[in-house]
């Protein structure tokens, strides 16, 4: 279900050079509130537990969310130099004019500990952010949804089995048809070249040596590439459409109910 | 002020176990009456609704309502350090927003932790009405559970006047199993229409497992496609019931 935009934005404070003081005042109180906090100011970091570092003064920003994680981000790449997974007990206070922020983790007992000296902002909210993520689907997925639902590529295919070894690999998806033939289908994710069909055909190949009814192989993907068709046909396999978009919405109709969906029903 | 007593602490810390497989923090909302807390784990797939009246404690002292907001792990490692023999009292800190727990055994052991900002979030009553209700003994689900488990992340409940078939199945393998009251593995069967639905297990068996450890009889209530409510009966008239929507293939 498609949450609606929330039209009113969630409130903030923002604090723009604030004195340590202020500063310690306000994020003890975002804390407990397990607020979203950015702070970003002069800092130095020591980090203790199951290793140890230190990092000494430089601009950074400390980025504490809701969940107790936290991170610390100096101004370029993408990863924290420092950080402390969720769940963290936090705490701050004022240390020979220093602004002290300590993330503990009890077990396996680790401590992060920032020191601002100069601060250049510190804000504080709540951020509302009920969105699902909708990932690309895999190959792998692909292949779930296919098991899942086999007439997406064929009315009254079957699956006998999937992930298949036999002697070149692995079959995707093994199956028979609704005449009974036995259906070796290898997936592709993007558009299937020269390559996938002479896999495809060495599945075939070994597949025919141990079963005693006729076999069909199909390549299964969003697509085909130039070249492709004309090896398809010369070795007698087929081609069947399958997006990973159409996959996707199968796994994504599968998932579980929620409870809240229940409550205005009586 | 707050202040409540339980004579076993063993029997608090599997009630806050078994809630604690739905979320990470409780809000318990005391009364003069007893303290209760209902809510839904992050993903809204599953609600836990938790009553424990002023009579189920030993002791119990409430003179204005309060909200309490607790880590769960967190009282529950101090909790796990109760022996059967021990009493435990637990007392709300106002001015210093600790919680007190104290176990009185051979050593009188008192810890404090921390609470958190109570989250003013309503969480509602399901109204829902169902057509199947099912009591057995909280082992014998376990049992079906951890057989399900074993071929499949699903659980699928069928119940007619007769019987209750509960089956799971994956692409490859699946089991399925009957139970009647005749042979002895229901303790009641009440179904005014057949029903069916499907849930998942890695939500149903963590309830179910910590559930079992509060309750020897456990009773089911389902429709079809509609969510299930578990309610693990307390001998001493508390309450722990949970709700979990299903599972629904759509077209």
């Amino acid at each position: 279900m498609q949450e609606p935009s929330p039209t009113s934005r969630s409130s903030f404070l923002f604090l723009v050079k604030p004195h340590l003081k202020e500063a310690k005042d306000l994020l003890q109180d975002s804390f407990r509130r397990r607020d979203f906090v950015i702070i970003s100011g002069n800092c130095r970091c020591h980090y203790h537990g199951r290793a140890s570092s230190s990092l000494g003064w430089g601009e950074r920003a400390t980025i504490v969310k809701g969940d107790g994680s936290v991170q610390v981000h100096r101004p370029v790449g993408y990863e924290p130099v420092n950080w402390q997974p969720p769940r963290c007990m936090l705490s701050v206070s004022l240390e020979d004019s220093l602004l002290c922020i300590r993330a503990q983790r009890p077990k396996p007992r680790e401590t992060l500990e920032i020191a601002y000296d100069d601060l250049m902002f510190v804000t504080s909210c709540k951020p509302v952010d009920r969105a699902d993520f909708v990932l690309y689907v895999s190959e792998e997925q692909m292949r779930d949804a296919l098991v899942s639902r086999p007439s997406m590529l064929e009315d009254g295919l079957e699956v006998i089995d999937f992930e298949r070894k036999v002697d070149p690999g692995f079959i995707d998806f093994y199956g028979k048809d609704a005449q009974g033939r036995v259906v070796v289908v290898e997936l592709k994710r993007k558009s299937a070249g020269k390559d996938a069909v002479l896999q495809l055909k060495r599945y075939v190949d070994a597949v025919n040596e141990t079963v005693g009814v006729a076999v069909r192989g199909i390549v299964a993907a969003p697509g085909l590439r130039s070249g492709a068709q004309g090896t398809l046909a010369a070795l007698g396999l087929e081609y069947k459409k399958l997006t990973p978009r159409a996959c996707a919405q199968l796994l994504q109709k599968r998932k579980i109910k929620k409870i809240s969906e229940f409550f205005e029903q009586s | 002020m707050f202040k409540a007593v339980v004579q076993d602490a063993r029997i608090w810390k599997n009630l806050l176990t078994a809630i604690s497989t739905l979320i990470e923090e409780a809000d318990f909302n005391t009364t003069s009456e007893g303290l209760k807390l209902r809510s839904m784990d992050p993903s809204h797939v599953a609600m836990v609704d938790f009553e424990w009246p002023k009579g189920a404690f030993e002791e119990y002292v409430c003179d204005k309502p309060t909200d309490i907001r607790v880590n769960l792990s967190t009282m529950l490692k101090l909790l796990k350090r109760g022996k059967s023999d021990e009493s435990l009292e637990m007392a709300y800190d106002e001015e210093n927003k600790k919680v007190n727990l104290t176990l009185k055994g051979k050593i009188l052991k008192k810890f404090t932790m921390p609470t958190l900002e109570p989250v003013e979030e309503e969480v509602p009553t399901p109204k829902l009405s169902f057509s199947a209700r099912v009591k057995l003994m909280s082992e014998t689900l376990k049992e079906i559970v951890e057989d399900s488990e074993t071929v499949s992340d699903n659980i699928r409940f069928e119940a007619n006047p007769d019987k209750l078939l509960v089956k799971a199945s994956s692409e490859l393998s699946n089991v399925s199993m009957e139970l009647t009251k005749t042979d002895g593995a229901l303790l009641e069967l009440d179904v005014k229409e057949t029903a069916a639905a499907t849930f998942n297990l890695n939500y149903l068996g963590e309830m179910v497992k910590a559930g079992s450890a509060t309750s020897e009889v456990v009773a089911l209530e389902f429709s079809t496609n509609m969510p299930i409510r578990l309610e693990f009966e307390m001998a001493q008239q508390g309450r722990l019931t949970y709700y979990m929507a299903p599972r629904i293939e759509t077209e």
